[in-house]
């Protein structure tokens, strides 16, 4: 094993970690937390960039008069005609030539609603909604109208917390980003995997380079990339096929890991079609999946969001459901322009509960960007992109969309220090 | 009209007129002159008990100001929406009766500029007619008529009327009797006019009854016309049609305003008076087809009931009323409101009127409804619950004035009980409410008539048609969020809103209100009347007005209930089968009315029995004249009498055939639509001459009419059958012998015996063609759809791909099967949905058995979700004969929870639950809600052997044969069954739960309590685990997807979802699923939380 460059490992994680569960519990705690911290973190902003002269109103406090000239904040919720509805997919009447699901169900049609504690108001003006998504909090400045609208004439998001600054350069330290191993599919791309772990290992003549690389972070889609069949049946949850395949491919991926492991610090995040729950954050896959790798040290399994700091640098990232669900469901065309929304809105799946699964948290929701990531990444992308984004008050933080590997062969490097970030390529078919 | 809006119409409207009618001090002088114009109107109208004046307080609410009118230099068009009459007192200078009471016709409408009119049509007088006997001439007219006068007057029980007048005028005249051909000599009758509609049957009465002329006798004479309805009388006389437009030429009427005399009854802003034969009806085409901007009004009521009891007017309140008034061809409703008891926050978009006291609330809301003078009024149910609710809740308030809510001042809305009986719906007790001169049209019943539904709450409708469920709040919850703050009552008013709002949409989508008014302009017949009568008044006023221009009369028919059958329309025995070769399918076009045009099929034509010995002397009546039809009646042919029937059913015919050559050019979908409607109603009114002439209980009922109907069409299909099978042969060079496999009323199934779908709607086409013409014009044999593939169960059950053109099938066609009946469980419905998709789209009878086992495999082993298994009854009263599930179901839940127990009127959903043998079935019912929580096992045997066997057999045994029944509902599937253990009942309080290892199931040994696996299975830990964690996965996603659809439904995020609408798919998976869920965290979670 390569001698590794020393950096300090700190898991901010917990918060996703859930310990008890409790189903009984519905989605509008979780909005309602979301609403009442954001309003809290977003009311300095407000009057940073408005002044004091616009009042900030609550919708009940209108009393449906016109001519009201202020600012609301409120969670934006978008009525789509085709988003995804169980409804309408057990409908007996639709039954007949049943369509497919959409790729995308943004309309210019789509309805855009702010809604408060209490009330919903129809917006309309200087909104683009059709790159807005339903659960992101927002400041709206704009005056009220006799047709019930809210003509809005500039917005506000929280754009995240405070960053910390990042200590001044020592020598470069990376951090390995992949994802979308696709085990089940791993028989067509072996050879770049063995390249991987050659240079994970610093035997392609690039020990040096390997000595600086501190983590590897797996972002999700180890096993399998792509949905499970479902036997057609009447039954409220779809039972699965069988998952023989998937149980061998855990197999060979904790040989897969064991042995990265031993090169450096290796965490897994599970994902969207990967062997663990469904909903995010998805807890970490369990101990006995991965025996060989789980008696190693440096190898653990993460939750999907995770949260690091290494040394001082602060890493963000999911296994790209959020990405992937905002590309659905809204205008954005780039994985990469899906993720710095999700920054410029200060929260991490805005989409959750409503499109996107998630825990019916009724304290809390730990997906606010509290503190402003060093580095922000999403698993599972089409294709690598990256860009380093400037936020306000010289905030910088490195945005990475991680290639699916099976799809690519290549990860994504991130220089914790410079923040540059590059791609390497392991296809053996590549020129 | 009144003062306060002539002041608004003077100001121009440059102020903005106050909202609150409190808020008059500001008004000046001229608003004091005004008001003071306005008292002085009031005490006069107090005097004569008429209820409230209109107020003005909202421009908003208002109609715009009518414009100024001079009848003697102005026209007045109108249209006309509802016809009725009242007693009053003759004009001067008005035909008719000059004593007093005279009947008066009122017509209410409204002008293109969006103004309401009561127009007052004097001189209408009721007559009818009786055979004159021989002996009476001329001059003893005037004697019948003072002596029936005199025996009429003396025959009023009680002269409250004071009326001094009864017989008008008697007069000889020559008529046709409608009924029977007797050449086109007339004949003489009495026309006998009478000053008011009840003398009618008063006059005619004694005429039967009494000696009324020692000379002359007619107690044999018969009546003629004597059971027509005074508003029908005088539309056909008039020549107004429902809804068309009225125009009052200028010179030729009076209008009524503060100082006409007489004064205005109505809260109309215009009203007029005109003689009845001084004003133009239009008929419905071209210009006239035009629809004024009329108002309807659609609301909700919510009621605070108390726990476990349906709300009663005498006791709960009512606590919110929604208001939604949309403009005839608008998209948006111009007013949203809802008026509130106690606080409620601002909705935006809504007015929301708060009041602290219920009797004022209501005092407000029947202003608001004066004010906006709708002219007609939806909703959901209201005929028989809002409607009468509101009434008796006043009443009991003691609300002055609120029962005024129609147009005439001095006439109160009082509820009545109506009996409808019809063909169509059956017998049905209704409430039903006046409102002079504004047309209650229930959503309800317009579903009611027109769709078959599997159930018609508004959820279960609004699923239907617009694919949306609707939140739905328990009666229980209804009372705590009035009790809660401002937030909680907005709550239940954006609900109650929605309520209001979903009977417009609805009514849009299903152009309800432009179809009703198409079918009374084609059938003549008021709007109102097509709700609250049966089919036979619109055949009746087309009869009526076709009669009327050729000189006949109709005899009166009393109802004999006679017994007297004949044979229905036969079917050609079907050959039973799964048929993968394309079906060609000839129909015969409006199959019945077609006949009756063919063979000249009338009362007009019809040679009465015995009467053709007599007409072949006296009129010269030549055998070839005469047709016999196959029910050995005889009609004599068109050359010799057209008859008025065939006649009738060629306009409406010619109409319709109008109508969908439009349909087919138009391209907008909306026009699409109103085109489409108009085809249907004239179709369903052709169909329904039919219909006049079968029915026994009718106005005139003729067997010999509707039997040779039915007779030539059995011929037809049976000469169809052989000509078809006769022509397409191998011996004429055809592919193969064509062979009808069945014959159904106004269809015939062919199999020619070709492979491809083109060769067989050419030979479809040909065949059609080539029957045609041996049948006498117009009857019409139409090639219309192949199926293919088809599937023949029985006698009208059968389903097919339904193709019109080659390339693409249209939809699948099921008839009889099982796929809306009420009384079984969606399971059926969505499973043999399933199959015939599988059998007839995919062509895979493999896949769709294999897909039978399934779900049979599924319902053993209580794998299916709930929902399916619900069967829904409603509970119409507690003390049936028979021990009935449901009651019995709903008699338990109150012993456990009065509060949300089922009550009267409320539909009971349940499911049959597994029982001790021989346990009865109605003992078996459970609340599934209850077998949800407390894992009751479902009887999965009563599914499969009383619901799902019977339904399944039909349609595999023409694909699999006698083996059906072992293949599907008795292999390898049916082994395995899981029994739940229920958590409830029996010996459920002495079992005590051992943990079992998570792969094999076997007791945990000893040492092991605490792990999840036992030594044995420990080594696959990985795998088990993978698959406890799958389970998982599933459930978590469809516990996502539940709950955020119901957030969305409910129409927020921040809001806790309360609905209890049962009757939505989703309601008890949302439960199941939690449930499901928690136990498989439970589950995952003996593998011990993943740390690292």
């Amino acid at each position: 094993m390569t001698n590794r460059l020393e950096t300090k490992y700190e898991n901010l994680s917990s918060i996703f970690l859930l310990k008890g569960h409790d189903y009984q519990k519905q989605f509008c705690h979780l909005y309602a937390h979301r609403l009442a911290e954001m309003t809290r973190l977003l009311t300095p902003l407000v009057q940073k960039k408005w002044g004091n002269k616009e009042p900030i109103k609550k919708l009940c406090e209108l009393r449906g008069e016109q001519d009201i000239h202020c600012i609301l904040i409120g969670t934006i919720f978008k009525h789509q005609a085709h988003k995804p509805s169980i409804l309408r997919d057990i409908s007996e009447e639709n039954q007949l030539a049943p369509q497919p699901p959409r790729q995308n169900y943004s309309d210019p049609e789509d309805k855009i609603v702010l809604e408060d504690e209490l009330q919903r108001v129809r917006l309309q003006g200087e909104i683009n909604g059709q790159f807005l998504a339903t659960g992101v909090v927002c400041a709206a400045l704009g005056g009220t109208d006799s047709d019930g609208f809210f003509n809005v004439e500039d917005m506000l998001f929280y754009e995240s917390g405070p960053q910390k600054p990042l200590a001044p350069i020592k020598t470069s330290r990376f951090l390995v980003l992949a994802s979308g191993l696709d085990q089940l599919q791993a028989h067509k791309f072996v050879e770049a995997l063995n390249l991987f772990q050659y240079w994970l290992a610093g035997s392609l003549g690039n020990s040096k380079e390997a000595s600086s690389m501190v983590r590897l972070i797996v972002a999700g889609n180890s096993v399998r990339s792509s949905a499970m069949a479902h036997v057609p049946t009447l039954q409220v949850a779809r039972t699965q096929a069988n998952a023989n395949d998937t149980v061998q491919a855990v197999t060979q991926l904790d040989q897969w890991f064991a042995s990265w492991a031993r090169c450096l610090p290796v965490d897994i995040m599970a994902g969207a079609y990967d062997p663990a729950n469904f909903m995010l954050p998805q807890q970490p896959f369990h101990k006995c999946m991965f025996p060989q790798a789980a008696q190693l040290a440096t190898f653990q399994a993460v939750t999907n969001p995770y949260s690091c700091r290494l040394d001082e640098a602060l890493v963000v990232g999911t296994s790209g459901q959020n990405v992937s669900d905002l590309l659905r469901s809204t205008a954005l065309d780039s994985a990469l322009d899906a993720l710095r929304c999700t920054l410029t809105w200060g929260h991490i799946a805005p989409s959750a509960p409503d499109t996107l699964a998630c825990y019916p948290y009724i304290d809390s929701d730990p997906f606010i960007l509290r503190e402003c990531p060093h580095v922000y990444y999403a698993g599972n992308c089409e294709s690598f992109a990256t860009e380093l984004h400037e936020g306000a008050e010289g905030k910088r933080t490195r945005l990475v969309c991680v290639p699916k590997f099976s799809k690519t062969q290549s990860v994504a490097v991130v220089d914790l220090d410079t923040l540059d970030c590059r791609l390497v390529n392991f296809s053996v078919n590549a020129e | 009209m009144d003062g306060k809006r002539k002041f608004n119409g003077t100001s121009n409207g440059h102020a903005k007129k106050p909202r609150n009618p409190d808020e008059d001090e500001e008004m000046g002088f001229e608003a004091e002159l005004a008001a003071f114009e306005n008292s002085e109107d009031m005490d006069q109208t107090l005097l004569m008990g008429d209820g409230p004046e209109n107020q003005t307080t909202s421009e908003r609410w208002s109609r715009p100001p009518p414009p100024e009118l001079d009848p003697s230099k102005h026209n007045l068009e109108f249209q006309q929406l509802d016809v009725e009459n009242y007693l009053g007192q003759p004009l001067p200078g008005m035909p008719g009766a000059q004593i007093g009471p005279v009947p008066v016709v009122r017509m209410f409408g409204v002008t293109m500029e969006g103004n309401s009119v009561c127009c007052h049509v004097h001189g209408f007088c009721p007559y009818f007619y009786i055979e004159a006997p021989r002996q009476f001439e001329e001059h003893h007219c005037e004697k019948l008529q003072k002596a029936l006068d005199q025996k009429v007057i003396a025959d009023i029980r009680n002269n409250k009327d004071n009326v001094q007048e009864a017989v008008l005028m008697v007069e000889l005249v020559e008529k046709l009797n409608i009924h029977g051909y007797n050449g086109d000599k007339k004949q003489r009758y009495i026309k006998i006019s009478v000053t008011l509609p009840r003398f009618v049957a008063a006059a005619s009465r004694l005429l039967k009854k009494e000696v009324i002329m020692s000379e002359i006798d007619f107690q044999d004479c018969r009546a003629f016309e004597n059971n027509i309805d005074f508003d029908i009388r005088f539309m056909v006389d008039t020549d107004v049609v429902g809804c068309n437009w009225i125009e009052l030429p200028m010179g030729h009427w009076r209008i009524r305003n503060s100082h006409s005399k007489p004064l205005p009854e109505s809260r109309c802003q215009i009203e007029v008076d005109v003689a009845f034969d001084r004003f133009i009806s239009h008929e419905p085409e071209g210009e006239w087809s035009k629809v004024a901007p009329f108002r309807i009004l659609s609301f909700d009521i919510e009621c605070a009931g108390r726990k476990g009891i349906f709300p009663e007017a005498k006791m709960d309140p009512v606590i919110q009323i929604a208001n939604m008034v949309i403009r005839q061809g608008e998209r948006e409703p111009f007013i949203r409101n809802v008026f509130t008891l106690n606080q409620c926050a601002p909705i935006i978009g809504s007015q929301v009127l708060c009041h602290d006291k219920e009797t004022q609330m209501l005092d407000k809301w029947s202003a608001f409804v004066r004010e906006v003078d709708p002219d007609i009024l939806t909703g959901y149910n209201i005929n028989n619950f809002d409607f009468p609710y509101l009434i008796n809740r006043a009443a009991h308030l003691k609300v002055k004035n609120f029962e005024y809510l129609g147009r005439i001042k001095n006439i109160r809305s009082v509820i009545k009980e109506q009996m409808l009986q019809s063909k169509q719906m059956g017998r049905r007790e209704n409430q039903y409410v006046n409102f002079e001169g504004r047309v209650p049209f229930d959503l309800l019943f317009v579903l009611l008539r027109d769709y078959k539904l599997r159930s018609y709450t508004l959820n279960a409708v609004s699923y239907h048609f617009l694919q949306e469920q609707k939140e739905d709040v328990h009666h229980s919850i209804i009372t705590d969020l009035q009790n809660g703050d401002e937030q909680t009552r907005r709550r239940l008013a954006m609900y109650c809103l929605k309520d209001a709002y979903l009977p417009l949409r609805l009514l849009e989508k299903l152009m309800a209100i432009v179809n009703y008014m198409e079918m009374a302009r084609v059938t003549g017949v008021p709007l109102e009347s097509l709700l609250t009568r049966g089919q036979q008044i619109k055949v009746l006023s087309q009869l009526l007005r076709k009669a009327k221009t050729k000189g006949f009369i109709m005899p009166s028919y009393t109802s004999q209930g006679s017994d007297e059958q004949y044979e229905g329309a036969t079917v050609i025995e079907p050959k039973r089968g799964y048929y993968a070769d394309p079906i060609s399918t000839l129909d015969f076009a409006s199959l019945y009315p077609s006949i009756m045009m063919a063979h000249n099929l009338c009362y007009t034509t019809l040679v009465l029995g015995g009467t053709r010995e007599k007409l072949r002397e006296q009129e010269n009546l030549q055998d070839d004249q005469v047709e016999r039809t196959p029910a050995n009646n005889y009609f004599v042919k068109s050359e010799v009498r057209r008859g008025l029937l065939p006649e009738i059913l060629e306009s409406l015919l010619a109409a319709r055939k109008r109508a969908k050559n439009d349909l087919k050019v138009e391209t907008d979908p909306f026009k699409r639509k109103v085109l489409d409607g108009r085809q249907l109603a004239l179709k369903i009114s052709a169909n329904s001459v039919y219909g006049f002439t079968g029915a026994q209980v009718g106005k005139l009922p003729c067997l010999e009419i509707s039997g040779s109907v039915t007779a030539y069409g059995r011929t037809m299909i049976e000469m169809t059958k052989n000509e078809v099978e006769s022509h397409y042969t191998q011996a004429n060079g055809y592919e193969n012998n064509a062979v009808v496999i069945y014959g159904d009323t106004d269809s015939v199934m062919v199999n020619f015996g070709v492979k491809t779908l083109e060769r067989s709607m050419e030979l479809g086409r040909e065949a059609a063609e080539l029957v045609s013409s041996k049948f006498v014009h117009p009857i019409k044999l139409e090639f219309e759809k192949v199926y293919y593939p088809y599937l023949l169960i029985n006698k009208k059950r059968y389903a097919g791909l339904y193709f019109t053109r080659p390339d693409t099938y249209d939809k699948m066609d099921c008839k009889g099967i099982e796929t809306v009946r009420r009384d079984n469980s969606p399971l059926v419905a969505n499973l043999m949905n399933s199959c015939l998709q599988k059998l007839l789209i995919e062509r895979d009878p493999d896949g769709a058995v294999a897909y039978v086992k399934q779900v049979i495999a599924d319902l053993l082993c209580n794998r299916i979700d709930i929902s399916h298994l619900v069967i829904t009854k409603e509970l119409a009263k507690t003390d049936y004969a028979a021990k009935q599930a449901h009651v019995e179901l709903a008699a338990k839940m109150k012993k456990r929870d009065p509060g949300t127990a089922p009550k009267l009127g409320d539909r009971v959903p349940y499911v049959i639950c597994a029982a001790a043998k021989n346990t009865p079935a109605y003992q078996k019912a459970e609340d599934p809600l209850y077998v949800l929580e407390n894992s009751v096992p479902i009887d999965a045997t009563y599914y499969l052997e009383q619901q799902l066997s019977k339904p399944l057999l039909r349609i595999f045994e023409p694909i699999l044969g006698d083996n059906a029944e072992s293949i599907l509902l008795k292999g390898e599937h049916t082994r395995t069954r899981t029994v739940v253990t229920s958590k409830v009942g029996g010996l459920a309080g002495f079992m005590t739960k051992k943990t079992a290892c998570l792969g094999c199931k076997s007791l945990m040994p000893k040492g092991y309590e605490q792990a999840c696996l036992c030594p044995h299975c420990e080594p696959r830990m990985s795998e088990l685990y993978q698959k406890e964690v799958g389970a998982k996965r599933e459930l978590e996603e469809t516990f996502s997807r539940l709950w955020t659809e119901c957030q969305r439904c409910q129409e927020s995020l921040h809001e806790e979802v309360i609905c209890s609408n049962r009757d939505c798919p989703i309601f008890y998976m949302r439960q199941k699923v939690r449930m499901d869920l928690d136990n498989q965290e439970k589950r995952v979670m003996r593998f011990g939380l993943a740390e690292w």
